[in-house]
């Protein structure tokens, strides 16, 4: 997820969230993404070589890297930022929906 | 050190050295952070008699032990330094996501001391510390500076940075940061002025460390649910501090024109709902809350089109009711105007009152405003009024000082609605039929203010009239409230959600393993309220008794009209109230501290 705030004008913020659409997996060419059943694309950190090919592609994004890691860090589709919304903007979608 | 990242970052601005000091475990324990580790500091390392805006003053920038983790509300910094709008201890607390920031980029404490030779600006990632050429910057409004800042460094960065009134060294000029939070009150935007300080701009990618990760993530966790499952949360999330106006006018105790009454007509336009549907666009949280009470709008009419962050109670306060501007959209846009300004808009609320009653009463005229006809509810007169005194035109380099200073130097009887304690303007709360906290205001350590202990609610449970008792209630507020400034969250979850505040030393003891109830952290907050007595007699001798005293406004004139009319509270009451208070202070009948006292605290 990436919240930007637009301040002072418009005053309001842009939300960038995982959609599981799946460019990530199709760019990283050790194939070191899979898709779970649940529909949501998870990095095998094994099979990761920290290209961040991914990081670049992702559409919305929301795959961060952090200098203490090799990998990347992307969404699971945990659900805790569903259950800890405080405004419960936030729902579960299905595939390739928010 | 679990729950700290040990080192102090010390920024020399006259020669531009930036060194790191390990943080002494044992000034942990003894002040945890925040707002403690800011008076110990400050006490020791500011010169007594140095000048405010002189080079040997220092800011500290202290975020707590919980700023930046999982904690509800964890993004509150305590500002300190010698105040120059009182000369005495000043700090301010201040929400946003500044404090997190700071811990993320590895540091417990900042502290800037010296003055840059030309206007500079803080550059800080991590390790690497910068000073930079702010030539750019300069002159700039505090929000436009920060926009500036933010298109040059990135989104990431969090940025603090005063506006022209803090350029111009007007005392009461405040520190800016993330679009319309502020740390408001004591004038600490003037010293980063004198500093040659326009921005502090911060980037931290470390973690933070923490004695327990499991059990500061259950805690924290179990934190959130207990804010959803608050019954009056939603109310809270929709109105914030806006659904206060009405209330304290329902008790008298609501500033109008310039304190002479605690009741105006109309305030029904202040109302919260009122202005979620005139102005309110967006809701704003700081760092990790759930509660979101920051208001952002747009007020637009055919004169002004503007955005603001607010305006929360204190604005409507002091510029709606003290400033007579009966309108919501008004409000906003002089909320707007202070806010690019680096303005506080308590102190400048009170100071534009004042010269509004000396307008009104004929002591000041169109010859002395540059033709400025400054009456009670015209938005044309505060808006010329803010920018004299933030450029420091005019009658505005008087109003730049003050309105203790101010009313000296106009003379003819005016210091006595000169609305102020120690030289910081009070907050929005009429108190003449509010004994404990009339106690609060006068006796709290920055001067007239609501952040240490507000205790009107306390006279409204205990009876108007009464003052036994009062005393006791006053301390134990002025312990407890300022407590949550040492640990680097807000309070606002305990005193508006009824949050259940026994969560915070289970998770305190999660982050940094101290274990600390509630009787230790207020024995800490005890020892820093005590400091800050001292710091005020370092730093100013002869200080005591007579600077715990508030306008003669207030114990001479009755309030006219409203729900209190006829209510003032007599000298004989105040000193009642002083004479138990100290009594139970452990101070002396002068307000010093006794040297038992001074032993019992380990100080």
């Amino acid at each position: 997820m990436r919240i930007r705030g637009l301040f002072p004008a418009p005053g309001h913020y842009e939300l960038h969230l995982c959609t599981q659409c799946g460019e990530c997996a199709q760019v990283c060419p050790t194939g070191a993404i899979y898709q779970r059943e649940d529909g949501a694309y998870i990095i095998d950190a094994n099979e990761c070589t920290g290209c961040y090919a991914c990081v670049d592609a992702c559409p919305e994004g929301v795959m961060y890297t952090h200098e203490s890691m090799q990998v990347p860090i992307k969404c699971t589709a945990c659900g805790e930022c569903v259950t800890y919304c405080p405004k419960k903007l936030l729902a579960m979608g299905t595939e390739g929906g928010k | 050190m679990d729950g700290f990242a040990g080192s102090i970052l010390r920024i020399n601005l006259t020669t531009g050295k930036a060194s790191v000091e390990p943080l002494d475990p044992k000034l942990v324990r003894d002040y945890l952070g925040g707002r403690g580790l800011a008076a110990r500091i400050l006490y020791d390392e500011i010169p007594a008699g140095a000048d405010p805006l002189g080079p040997d003053n220092r800011v500290v920038l202290a975020p707590g032990p919980l700023s930046g983790t999982l904690v509800p509300a964890a993004g509150k910094i305590t500002f300190a330094s010698k105040s120059p709008a009182t000369g005495g201890w000043g700090d301010s607390s201040m929400g946003g996501h500044l404090a997190a920031e700071i811990r993320y980029a590895g540091y417990d404490v900042i502290i800037l001391e010296g003055a840059a030779a030309k206007p500079s600006y803080l550059y800080i990632k991590n390790d690497r510390v910068e000073i930079r050429d702010a030539s750019a910057l300069w002159g700039k409004g505090a929000i436009q500076a920060e926009r500036a800042l933010k298109d040059e460094l990135g989104e990431e960065f969090q940025i603090a940075t005063i506006g022209q009134a803090g350029e111009n060294r007007v005392v009461y000029a405040c520190v800016s940061h993330d679009f319309g939070r502020q740390a408001g009150r004591t004038g600490i935007g003037a010293v980063l002025g004198s500093k040659n300080v326009k921005a502090i701009a911060i980037r931290g990618t470390k973690s933070i460390p923490l004695a327990d990760t499991a059990g500061t993530v259950e805690i924290g966790k179990g934190m959130y649910r207990a804010v959803f499952a608050a019954p009056n949360l939603k109310e809270w999330q929709n109105y914030g501090t806006g659904s206060v106006p009405p209330w304290a006018n329902s008790i008298g105790a609501f500033p109008t024109r310039n304190f002479q009454s605690g009741f105006i007509e109309g305030n029904e336009k202040f109302a919260g709902e009122v202005m979620r549907s005139e102005i309110v666009i967006n809701d704003k949280a700081c760092f990790s809350c759930p509660m979101a009470c920051g208001k952002y709008s747009r007020t637009k009419t055919d004169k002004y089109d503007a955005y603001v962050e607010g305006p929360e109670y204190e604005t409507t306060a002091l510029i709606g009711g003290n400033c007579a501007l009966l309108s919501i959209k008004d409000v906003a846009y002089g909320n707007y105007l202070c806010d690019e300004y680096g303005l506080d808009t308590i102190s400048t609320g009170v100071v534009i009152g004042f010269a509004m009653e000396c307008f009104e009463k004929g002591i000041i005229s169109e010859k002395d405003t540059d033709g400025i006809a400054a009456k009670f509810g015209s938005m044309d007169a505060f808006a010329a009024l803010a920018k004299k005194i933030a450029f420091r035109e005019g009658i505005g380099d008087l109003l730049a000082q003050g309105v203790r200073k101010a009313s000296k130097k106009i003379g003819q009887g005016t210091e006595r609605f000169a609305i102020q304690v120690k030289g910081l303007e009070w907050s929005g709360y009429e108190s003449r039929g509010a004994p404990a906290n009339m106690l609060a205001y006068i006796t709290s350590d920055v001067g007239s203010h609501h952040n240490r202990a507000w205790a009107i609610t306390t006279d409204i449970a205990m009876g108007r009239d009464l003052v036994e008792g009062k005393a006791q209630k006053v301390i134990d507020l002025q312990h407890i409230r300022p407590a949550f400034d040492l640990l680097g969250v807000c309070r606002l979850l305990w005193v508006e959600i009824d949050f259940d505040k026994e969560w915070y030393p289970k998770v305190l003891k999660a982050v940094t393993g101290l274990q600390y109830g509630w009787d230790e952290i207020n024995l800490v907050s005890e020892r820093v309220w005590n400091l800050t007595r001292l710091f005020w007699m370092k730093h100013n001798p002869g200080f005591g008794r007579k600077d715990d005293w508030p306008p003669a406004r207030f114990y001479e004139e009755p309030i006219p009209d409203g729900p209190t009319a006829g209510r003032l509270i007599t000298k004989q009451r105040l000193n009642q109230l002083l004479d138990d208070y100290y009594a139970l202070r452990g101070w002396d009948t002068q307000g010093h501290p006794t040297p038992r006292k001074l032993a019992q605290l380990g100080l």
